[in-house]
């Protein structure tokens, strides 16, 4: 017990001591600023155009008329069933190591588990932090609504808690494959995984009487009565009393993984960080005989475009997500011309039609901000090469146009499906021409992503950790921004001086934000 | 005037700041030592003097660790020397002493899926020797002397440490391991000061032993200045000089486990290392070293391993191995010899 309080005392330093540093830099106290400021303002602008008092109500009514209570309970358990089967062919909760642990700690008499639960209280401080800035931001949503805000609170709380139970589940199955590993070479012992699986789901039937019981001690089955209360279902189990127990559920696979976990901890890290130097056999199967060392490329822009590309080939799900381009911009472009009868878009009832339009808007902010994450990597991923490309002889503005053109492509090629399918399935008024905003949302966000990436070795002598305040940055900068070109096509929609206002507003925000990254690899630590 | 007195009159009293380098640079310039020197030139201080080197505030601490009352108003500095001096006198243990042999490899292997890093090792190290094992990059090195830290578990074979075996004993086995990885790292966020607290609560270090080894080892590898320093913003030198103190801040004896540990050391803390090894050796710990740098090995080590390929290929003391390899003539043409063959020029 000592050396666990030890390790969580360690953790609560290393926190202070990240704020102090923090507080003391203005570089990130800004980054801080942009973080907060910008996802308020965007939480302003949202709550003043649309009523979200009635957009809840309106949804609630939405829901239950048109989704079966029966049909919710195994559609949330199917997250459960997938923490089970990712976790049983995954290394668990090993990604929440460090490389400092393999030197400091895992030889140090320590058992697995305390180090593991210091770790996990560190990712529950910043989950914690996350839910207060969320509540932050959300609370203009709400403001005018107070009796909404216990609801809501409850129903984010008992959410982080099921992804919480549902991430440890996935640890569990780790340990438990390591455990059948060392005790049995038998292939019997893969069964524990349709088992476990069954366990999760079945219980979640609607095969079964609904009794209070099946729902409590059952924790996706908790979560559900929490979110069916909140959305106006009639529930056999109060809110307060199945989040209670969405929270039991959390303790008791918390409890059963430190129970569980064992050296193997250790060893699944070691695999996993000796496996991240060497090149994934299917990567390597895909790519060919593919020698970048031969390109013809002269130009220093295509040659780091060209760099990065096969860069990224090397990992496993790179080429994947080719796959899903090509098969997602298929569907979309299938389903907008041929619009199958047997898969409607959603109707949007009248009285939301007024809510849709910012709904959709929002939604369409968030799929640019996914989309663009691959700029905030083009840099980022360099890692210690990064010294090296800047001390290569290409001039610094064509290094960071390369990422720009890059990073910009990945992030259309990202876009592009989801875009489409938002298109087909949320059709609000005006969803073509508000779509084509995506654009330029993509231009300005890859932009950031960049600027960001670059500052990472301005603010540490080690590029491979970036400062979380600054990864944090980039939603926020994003949204502020975002927030602006939306404020402006709603304030210039009726007049044709939009056609030059926009193109022009988003192209000195893009190049100012590409000037910034210039100027941050002049000044690396 | 002498070379001694010439040179000490100008500079004595700055070398005074850093007593381990003060007998050395005496004895080099020919002028009188205050105490025999150890191999190397190292020269510790004693718990005593280290009581006399700390600060007001520094003693006050330590008084508090010890559970002296402070109860008057104004203490007087010599006084509270006497009464720490005595507290430490009155809390003077037996040493402990390893284990016959230190470490115990037996039959070890390591596989990384079909791939054998590791073959059939045996090793035994006894408490007062240093081992060096050398070969080329993926030899295999660093495999074992994780395994034999317990970061990763053999795939066959066991693991001894002090007596305790790795697998079923791990909490003992690993209380006596000293452990610098090839590629150090440390918690950024951490100051040099802090880390150093931390390594001795989790080892379980008494707070007056781990205030008096800070002292010293804070002093031996020059890290003074760097105490309230974040880890993050020290240069890589300076890491392993704060990852070494991390280790002796907790009691003797050591079972050493050291990847590359002269890596980022400038020559004087490279200088220092080495004859900090030599003492600790000569009280009775134990160190594998696996190391590029075949001058250092050949200086420190009583052993050696040579690994090729995951195997070991070669074992003994550097007369043994030169017996067996008539046409080298040191440590360097042996290792080549058994990893390929010395290159034409």
């Amino acid at each position: 017990m000592a050396g666990t309080l030890t390790l969580v005392s360690n953790e609560i330093r290393m926190l202070i001591n990240h704020l102090t540093q923090t507080a003391k830099t203005p570089s990130l106290l800004v980054f801080y600023a942009f973080m907060i400021a910008g996802s308020f303002f965007v939480s302003n602008v949202v709550a003043i155009l649309a009523d979200f008092g009635g957009l809840f109500s309106e949804l609630s009514a939405f829901l239950t008329e048109t989704l079966n209570q029966s049909v919710i309970m195994p559609t949330v358990a199917l997250l459960s069933v997938a923490s089970v089967f990712s976790g049983y062919f995954s290394n668990g909760l090993t990604a929440s190591l460090e490389p400092s642990d393999e030197s400091l700690i895992m030889p140090a008499p320590l058992r697995p588990h305390q180090l593991l639960i210091s770790r996990y209280f560190r990712r529950l401080i910043h989950k914690s932090a996350i839910a207060v800035i969320l509540l932050i931001v959300l609370y203009p949503l709400m403001a005018e609504h107070t009796e909404l805000l216990l609801p809501i609170s409850m129903l984010i709380a008992s959410a982080i808690v099921f992804f919480e139970f549902n991430h440890l589940l996935g640890g569990v199955m780790s340990e438990l494959r390591n455990r059948l590993d060392h005790m049995t070479t038998s292939r019997m012992r893969h069964l524990v995984l349709p088992l476990v699986g069954a366990a999760v789901y079945l219980p979640t039937l609607p095969i079964w009487p609904l009794e209070p019981s099946l729902i409590l001690f059952v924790p996706s089955n908790a979560f559900c009565d929490v979110f069916l209360r909140f959305a106006g279902y009639s529930v056999i189990v109060p809110m307060d009393i199945a989040l209670a127990f969405v929270f039991v559920g959390y303790l008791i696979v918390l409890l059963l993984l430190a129970n569980l976990c064992s050296v193997d901890f250790y060893e699944a890290f070691a695999a996993a960080s000796v496996g991240e130097m060497h090149e994934n056999r299917f990567s390597r199967l895909i790519r060919g005989q593919v020698d970048f060392s031969e390109s013809r490329f002269n130009d220093p822009i295509m040659w780091v475009v060209v760099k990065d590309f096969w860069t990224r080939m090397r990992s496993p799900l790179q080429f994947w997500k080719y796959v899903y381009f090509a098969i997602g911009v298929a569907t979309a472009v299938w389903l907008n011309i041929v619009q199958p009868t047997w898969l409607p878009p959603l109707v949007i009832p009248p009285d939301l039609s007024l809510s849709a339009v910012p709904a959709f808007l929002l939604m369409l902010v968030l799929v640019c901000q996914m989309s663009a994450m691959t700029s905030l990597l083009s840099f980022f991923d360099e890692k210690d090469n990064i010294y090296l490309l800047k001390a290569s002889p290409f001039r610094r503005v064509d290094l960071v146009l390369a990422k720009y053109v890059g990073s910009l492509a990945e992030g259309a090629m990202a876009l592009l499906p989801i875009l489409g399918l938002m298109i087909y399935f949320f059709a609000v008024k005006g969803s073509m021409m508000l779509a084509t905003l995506a654009a330029p949302l993509l231009m300005v966000f890859c932009a950031t992503g960049v600027m960001v990436g670059a500052y990472v070795p301005v603010l540490t002598n080690d590029p491979r950790n970036a400062p979380i305040p600054l990864v944090f940055s980039f939603p926020a900068i994003n949204l502020f921004f975002g927030g602006i070109i939306i404020v402006l096509v709603i304030a210039l929609s009726t007049q044709v001086l939009i056609v030059i206002v926009l193109p022009s507003i988003v192209m000195l925000m893009v190049t100012s934000l590409l000037a910034i990254s210039v100027a941050a690899l002049k000044s690396f630590k | 005037m002498s070379k001694y007195e010439h040179c000490f009159g100008n500079c004595e009293a700055k070398l005074h700041m850093y007593p381990v380098y003060y007998d050395a640079a005496r004895a080099a310039l020919g002028g009188p030592t205050s105490k025999p020197l150890l191999s190397g030139g190292v020269r510790m201080m004693s718990q005593e003097q280290v009581v006399e080197k700390m600060t007001g505030e520094e003693l006050v601490s330590l008084a508090r660790a010890l559970k002296i009352p402070l109860t008057a108003r104004t203490i007087r500095r010599e006084w509270l020397i006497d009464d720490i001096r005595k507290a430490i006198q009155q809390r003077t243990t037996e040493p402990y002493r390893l284990h016959s042999p230190a470490i115990r490899l037996s039959e070890v292997e390591k596989r990384f899926g079909k791939k054998i890093a590791v073959k059939k090792l045996e090793l035994v190290v006894e408490p007062g020797e240093i081992v060096g094992l050398v070969g080329p990059n993926g030899a295999g090195k660093t495999t074992t002397l994780r395994m034999l830290t317990g970061i990763i578990s053999p795939s066959r074979g066991k693991v001894e440490i002090d007596g305790y075996d790795m697998a079923t004993k791990s909490l003992k086995a690993k209380q006596r391991i000293g452990y610098i990885p090839e590629r150090p790292t440390c918690y950024p966020s951490l100051r040099v000061r802090e880390y150093l607290t931390f390594t001795a609560r989790v080892y379980g270090v008494p707070r007056p032993t781990a205030l008096l080894r800070m002292k010293e080892y804070v002093g031996l590898f020059q890290l003074g200045p760097l105490l309230n320093s974040y880890i993050g913003t020290l240069s890589k030198g300076n890491l392993q000089r704060t990852l070494l103190a991390g280790i002796f801040v907790r009691e003797p004896p050591f079972i050493l486990a050291l990847d590359e540990p002269i890596y980022g050391l400038d020559p004087r803390g490279a200088w220092i290392l080495k004859g900090l090894l030599k003492k600790l050796k000569s009280e009775g710990s134990s160190a594998i070293i696996s190391t590029h740098t075949l001058e250092v090995a050949q200086g420190l080590c009583d052993r050696f391993v040579v690994m090729n390929e995951g195997e070991v290929v070669g074992l003994g003391t550097l007369d043994e191995l030169l017996k067996n390899h008539p046409g080298a003539s040191a440590l360097e043409e042996v290792f080549l010899e058994l990893t390929g063959g010395i290159p034409k020029e």
